[in-house]
């Protein structure tokens, strides 16, 4: 009679064991069907993002609209229960453990994840004058260039389960590739409109694409096209080269006119501008 | 008696397990299956990304995409905006997802059609409203009393429509 009652106590025992074990295997295979089905849903909602980027800033500055894309948005209809946020903003670094340097939010080229900050801005008209497109560091590496208004990172967070759990999806989306071969304008900034010794300019280029849109964060190389005896030095002001400052060789002979040069590389395919003539005083 | 006994609880645990390995079978073939469309679904738009001519939607896709082995075109100049005509015929392959029966097919150039999805009830391409060379693509499969449909969004930077 005990031996009765210990088996089936064993086998309650059993049961109860295998019992909990199936209802496991239950919650784990919904589980992993839940966090597969989130995975699509984030990249439906990352392929709807780039569709209407594509789309948008085809013909308007990429850092436009974002506001009306990003937040909570509601479930898609064959996934309920899966409430979707999107988040758009620069990517973040943490603080170099070598330099001690943090890069501030942006994306860098040649990379950002050993962004080193450059030297000091430009010195004006001096010798000593810092090229912020060449790292002095380095002989043979251009200082990182940023690119502020050409990526937003993207973070897609899919909440499920009652919003007990999430998935998060994080991308870069970048401006679309203008198809038109886009041009350059140049525009003077300050200084006056010929040059003098002693007096500078500084000029700015700008990438514009078919529907006159400025295309933000390109790289430009500047340089000078004498057309006479008119010597200028110019040098970017920055690192991008968004714009440059000019100033008179001391060391030329006065007079003559110049014009200065501009190229920059897009969708692989060099673009080269001149300005209208300067006089050189 | 007490044979009578264990005779009934092995009776009830035998029937017991039974249902618990058909239940287990039939979570398994579900997990299978909606595991295989919704890597389909991801599989297809994975290579639907790589099109560089615009796709053909008459049944299911057709695209041509670059081969992996073709040789890199970098230094050349882009005469085309589509980047097509950049490469040789040669280099290009055109892929094939159609619904054959319950099953989805992909096939490349006339090679054998591999199936990479099973049970599906509606396989369909078209073109997303909200960008230019966008797609949508929907894959919906039947379970026992129920369509699951999967939905993304796929965004061709190499199609310009």
């Amino acid at each position: 009679m005990i031996e009765g009652v210990v088996a089936a106590f064993l086998m309650v025992f059993a049961f109860a064991a295998a019992s909990a074990l199936f209802d496991a295997s239950l919650r784990w295979e919904a589980q992993s069907s839940n966090m597969r089905r989130a995975a699509l849903v984030a990249e439906k909602a990352v392929g709807e993002l780039r569709a209407w980027s594509q789309s948008t800033h085809a013909t308007s500055a990429f850092d436009l609209g974002w506001s009306s894309r990003t937040g909570v948005r509601p479930p898609y209809a064959e996934a309920p229960g899966f409430e979707v946020e999107i988040l758009a903003d620069l990517p973040r670094y943490g603080q170099n453990p070598t330099t001690g340097e943090t890069a501030p939010p942006d994306v860098y080229s040649p990379t950002s994840h050993v962004y080193v900050l450059p030297p000091a801005p430009p010195l004006g008209l001096t010798d000593d004058f810092v090229n912020p497109q060449k790292d002095p560091r380095y002989s043979t590496f251009a200082q990182a260039r940023t690119f502020p208004k050409s990526f937003r990172r993207v973070q897609v967070i899919v909440r499920y389960a009652d919003g007990t759990k999430e998935y998060r999806l994080t991308t870069l989306v970048g401006d679309p590739i203008a198809q038109i071969r886009p041009q350059i304008t140049f525009n003077r900034v300050s200084g006056s409109a010929s040059l003098s010794p002693g007096r500078a300019a500084d000029w700015s280029a700008t990438l514009r694409g078919s529907g006159g849109h400025q295309i933000d964060d390109v790289v430009f190389l500047w340089g000078v096209e004498p057309r006479s005896t008119g010597a200028v030095i110019i040098k970017p002001k920055d690192s991008n080269g968004r714009t440059a400052r000019v100033w008179c060789d001391p060391h030329a002979s006065p007079g003559g006119t110049t014009r200065l040069a501009v190229r920059c590389r897009y969708r692989g395919q060099e673009i080269t501008e001149f300005s209208d003539p300067i006089s050189v005083n | 008696m007490v044979l009578f006994l264990t005779a009934g609880m092995l009776f009830c645990i035998a029937k017991l397990t039974n249902q618990t390995l058909s239940s287990l079978k039939f979570l398994q073939e579900k997990s299978a299956t909606t595991e295989s469309a919704a890597l389909a679904c991801q599989r297809l738009a994975t290579e639907l990304r790589e099109a560089v001519s615009t796709p053909d939607l008459t049944s299911g896709v057709a695209f041509q995409k670059v081969r992996p082995d073709a040789l890199p075109m970098m230094g050349q100049t882009i005469a085309d905006p589509t980047w097509r005509l950049s490469y040789p015929s040669s280099s290009l392959a055109t892929v094939r997802y159609q619904q054959s029966d319950e099953r989805v097919m992909r096939q490349i150039n006339s090679e054998v059609p591999l199936e990479v999805a099973s049970r599906v009830n509606v396989f369909s391409v078209s073109r997303y409203s909200g960008g230019n060379g966008a797609y949508r693509i929907a894959l919906s499969i039947m379970e026992k009393r129920r369509v699951v449909t999967f939905e993304t969004v796929v965004v061709c930077p190499g199609v310009r429509l």
